[in-house]
């Protein structure tokens, strides 16, 4: 393997072409079987998507800027859609597919040192699927709307909302197809293609995130598809599985629910916990602490994830011994999420930490997960869920995980790849000062609705008595404050392309795989077969002054690195 | 799925040491074992997610059961556990017949894989004649899924039957008899359905013509595929009626008139107290559907004397929970043998091109791997819906 350990800048100055130049029009973007690509179309789609979903959120807010109606136009039930279309959007076309769709679609294959996933075909479809379900809901939205709540809860869903249902169903039902064929398509790739040398305890650890990932989206999932599918006949036909009218039981469709979509908060937040174990190990300049226990942690997170759907339903009429396992269960949750915290913070024990943009939004993360997670154990309790059920206490903890977690580390990890992707790099300054106010308003705007909760505002009120109106004021300022740091690291990415200087091979001085290659990759992602080494040994690169880059160092050729590691 | 495996088209048919430039090898992938690997490691990934997806239904199945135990002794005595168990030996017979198709496709016998793959083709539109007959039996029954009886008066008007006045189980009797028993009206449903397929069968018919007309082997193939599926399906329809029969003789005749009345006299109920398609508007009523459809349940059964069928009075509520979960499961799985039947006429086109070798044969691989969990399915669905009353 002569030719393995070549500086990344000799390849830099070899190819000219890349993924993103190499073929022109239209349809050599949507023809594309090119995972680079794939990924690329679904961060602007999964971006906008976001960007939508976020707006309907400052409507909400404004609407709540006093106890009654706020906004000429917004009608109680305009504003039970809007939410419903929120929480939707977010949660099927956003959060889930963001982080696997977009930047593990883009990043997966070059950290295995591959051409390309396993299917790349079904990896295409996947994203018309993801498409198609985006129609669907967009049907929804622009005929009558949707005001079930995203999780479309029965009786209410089947026989008294007079909104498209269906056509909202259907759309959940084609996004849940996109989902498992991406995680088909993950499981098979890191399974079958991984290079010589990359063992399993070789890889990094957002390949250990994506596989616990995909692991859920393909045992999930389809409990979703069926589910909805009943949902959607039920309607329609009157099958009379959920309708107690005809004997069935409409809690049994929450049962049905849950069993996927509290998996599906694993499938949000463990990708997102792979790209911070990337972040804060890269800008530590230190291999990662307790590797085997963060690998391990993202499985034990996704088996568990699977045993805890009851919590959903302290409320809804389970036995007590069903409430007490499954209350034990879920605390059992915080165990595996907690060792990736202690191992992120022991990391950065005496690293030489660089504050750069990605490391910013990394921290965030680490503070935000922390909160969110740690209020997950009132929701957890029996005693005290009974309490804070459906209150803003939840929607506050809800956000402060999915969107304080999962959206805060997709920003990280795209500010993180985005010269890598692109070729260019974004403005520094900015970048952390987007970070910075994402980080503050966000504690602005859902702190305050975890004391509304606490003190009994119920969540999916139109209408509330004054004596919460200050913390409200709070919460919408902090919204669109929020609002305006998203839009100004979207901005700063956007910039960047046009005035933005190239980017070097690898700026960061990772040593995971996807960084051998020049920024943007060429379409076959290397020229020759990268080498494969302790991901995490910070070590084995070392800053080249005349690229601006790191490059591989020259002396130890082949895997002779890898010895001296740890 | 057998399908995402990149079949990548090149020149090569010259230099076979090289495996990229053999046919059907994906570029992105080192070699031919790890195409094979990642193919088989994706089916059987994708089975996983046929079998969870399922698993909804047999949880609901079983939670129904737990629920209401005698829903599900009472309702399962109208599957009629002959044709279910033939349509299982037929599939069964299929697995035998694809797992054949695959061994013949790793010892590169082509007409052995062609004849296995037709056999196996064959055997699942045969399962879907079965299929369309015991549906249409149980539509002429009104043995349908619970929600079909809160717009009953619909149902009258889809099957052409006539709406009388009179809206209470008593005053039927004075109403004068239909024009035809309920197995002739069935038979004329039946009939209907064979000459549909019979018509059908033009559309293979010109395919084939296409396919010798513009010398296209491919086209031929599927046109003879289909022609195959559609005399399967009459052969499986027309088998269907003749053990209908057997059982049956025609002792029926007498009461099937007097039957039908009675559930036609208790849809006019339910329409009239559903008011526009809402029950449960009047719980004192009760206009449940269940209600609504027992009556047929225990009387209009095409048995002369009802074998040891509960009386009326002991008829259990919710009875067509039962048909929702019947209909529901069985059609998803019916649905599954479609795509199957898609998927082995695909490997037949390409089995008469002659792409599998033993060096090349994963699609027929995996496709099999397929057509056993469709099996494996009804294998279960066969005891749970059919014999648990017995």
């Amino acid at each position: 393997m002569a030719t393995a350990s070549l500086p990344a800048h000799q390849q830099d100055h070899a190819s000219s072409t890349n993924y993103l130049n190499c073929s022109r029009g239209f349809l050599s973007w949507a023809c594309t079987l090119d995972h680079k690509r794939i990924g690329v179309m679904y961060l602007i789609g999964t971006m906008t998507a976001m960007f939508a979903g976020g707006a309907l959120a400052l409507i909400l807010r404004a609407e709540h800027l006093t106890p009654q109606a706020t906004l000429p136009g917004i009608t109680h039930d305009l504003y039970n859609q809007l939410f419903t279309l929120h929480g939707a959007i977010m949660v099927f076309l956003f959060i889930i597919p963001s982080i696997p769709g977009a930047l593990g679609n883009f990043i997966l294959p070059i950290m295995l040192g591959a051409k390309d996933v396993a299917f790349p075909r079904m990896n295409l479809c996947s994203f018309y699927l993801w498409v198609g379900g985006l129609i669907f809901f967009l049907t929804a939205l622009l005929t009558t709307g949707l005001d079930t709540g995203w999780t479309f809860y029965t009786p209410y869903s089947t026989n008294t909302s007079s909104t498209s249902v269906v056509t909202a169903t259907l759309g959940a039902f084609i996004l849940g197809f996109s989902s498992i064929f991406t995680g088909l398509n993950f499981i098979v790739t890191v399974h079958t293609m991984r290079p010589p040398g990359m063992t399993w305890f070789r890889m990094p650890l957002f390949l250990w995130a994506l596989y616990s990932t995909a692991i859920i989206q393909v045992l999930a999932t389809p409990v979703l598809g069926i589910t909805l599918l009943l949902l959607a006949v039920e309607r329609s036909f009157g099958l009379g599985i959920f309708d107690p009218k005809l004997g069935g039981d409409p809690v049994l469709y929450q049962h049905f629910f849950w069993f996927y979509s509290h998996p599906a908060v694993y499938i949000m937040i463990l990708p997102a916990m792979g790209i911070i174990s990337e972040l804060i190990s890269t800008f530590s300049r230190k291999p990662i602490f307790g590797y085997r226990f963060i690998a391990f942690s993202s499985m034990a997170i996704a088996l568990l994830g699977f045993l805890v759907w009851g919590h959903h339903m302290f409320t809804s009429g389970q036995s007590e011994m069903v409430t007490v396992v499954f209350s034990v269960l879920t605390f059992s949750v915080s165990i595996p999420s907690a060792i990736k915290v202690f191992n992120w913070v022991a990391t950065m024990y005496k690293g030489s930490i660089l504050l750069a943009t990605p490391m910013c939004y990394a921290l965030s993360f680490i503070f935000l997960f922390t909160i969110g997670g740690l209020t997950g154990l009132f929701l957890g309790a029996l005693a005290t869920d009974i309490h804070l059920h459906d209150t803003y206490f939840v929607v506050a903890h809800f956000h402060y995980v999915m969107m304080g977690g999962t959206l805060v580390a997709f920003i990280g990890g795209v500010f993180y790849w985005w010269p890598k992707i692109t070729g260019r790099m974004y403005n520094e300054f900015w970048g952390q000062v987007s970070s910075l106010i994402v980080f503050l308003s966000f504690n602005l705007t859902f702190f305050p609705q975890f004391i509304l909760g606490s003190r009994g505002m119920p969540r999916r009120y139109f209408n509330y008595v004054p004596e919460y109106q200050t913390l409200h004021i709070l919460s919408t300022i902090g919204s669109f404050l929020l609002g305006f740091g998203l839009a100004l690291a979207a901005g700063v990415l956007i910039a960047s392309l046009f005035s933005g200087r190239r980017a070097p091979a690898n700026p960061w001085g990772s040593a995971t795989l996807e960084w051998q290659c020049s920024s943007p990759p060429p379409l076959s992602n290397f020229e020759h077969t990268p080498s494969v080494g302790d991901p995490y040994d910070m070590n084995s690169v070392v800053w080249d002054a005349e690229t601006e880059s790191y490059v591989k160092q020259q002396s130890s050729g082949g895997h002779s690195h890898v010895a001296s590691a740890h | 799925m057998a399908t995402a495996v990149e079949t990548h088209e090149t020149d090569g048919h010259g230099d076979h040491d090289d495996w990229h430039h053999k046919p059907f090898s994906a570029h992105h992938f080192e070699n031919a074992e790890q195409q094979f690997d990642s193919g088989k490691l994706g089916m059987w990934l994708f089975l996983v997610t046929e079998v969870l997806f399922f698993s909804g239904l047999f949880v609901a199945y079983a939670v129904y059961r737990a629920n209401h135990p005698e829903v599900f002794i009472y309702a399962s005595q109208y599957l009629d556990k002959y044709l279910g168990g033939m349509n299982t030996v037929v599939l069964i017979f299929s697995s035998l017949t694809m797992a054949w198709g695959v061994r013949c496709a790793q010892l590169g016998q082509r007409s052995g894989l062609i004849l296995m793959l037709s056999l196996t083709l064959a055997c699942a539109a045969l399962f879907l004649g079965v299929k369309t007959f015991e549906y249409t039996e149980k539509a002429h029954k009104r043995l349908l899924w619970a929600g079909a009886f809160v717009n009953a008066t619909d149902i009258n008007k889809s099957l052409g039957t006539t709406k009388r006045p009179g809206n209470h189980v008593f005053v039927v009797e004075k109403i004068p008899k239909p024009p035809e028993t309920f197995e002739e009206r069935m038979m004329v449903s039946l009939r209907a359905i064979q000459r549909f397929w019979g018509v059908s069968m033009l559309i293979p018919v010109l395919l084939v013509g296409l396919g010798y007309r513009f010398n296209s082997r491919p086209t031929r193939t599927i046109g003879y595929a289909v022609l195959l599926s559609i005399g399967a399906i009459l052969v499986g329809m027309e088998a269907s009626i003749q053990i209908h029969e057997f059982q049956h003789g025609g002792a029926h005749a007498a009461t099937g008139g007097h039957d039908a009345d009675h559930h036609e006299a208790d849809h006019q109920e339910a329409g009239h107290n559903g008011e526009a398609g809402l029950p449960g508007a009047h719980p004192e009523h009760s206009v449940v559907a269940g209600d609504i459809v027992d009556p047929m349940l225990s009387e209009l059964t095409s048995d002369a004397e009802p074998k040891d069928l509960k009386s009326l009075s002991d008829r259990p509520r919710n009875a067509n929970i039962f048909f929702s979960i019947y209909y529901f499961m069985t059609g998803l799985h019916a649905f599954h043998i479609i795509c199957g039947m898609i998927a082995i006429t695909w490997l037949l086109v390409r089995s008469v091109e002659g792409h599998f070798r033993p060096d090349y044969f994963g699609p027929v691989d995996f496709v099999g791997l397929y057509w056993h969990i469709v099996d494996l399915i009804w294998i279960y669905l066969f005891p749970l819906l059919y014999l648990i009353g017995n």
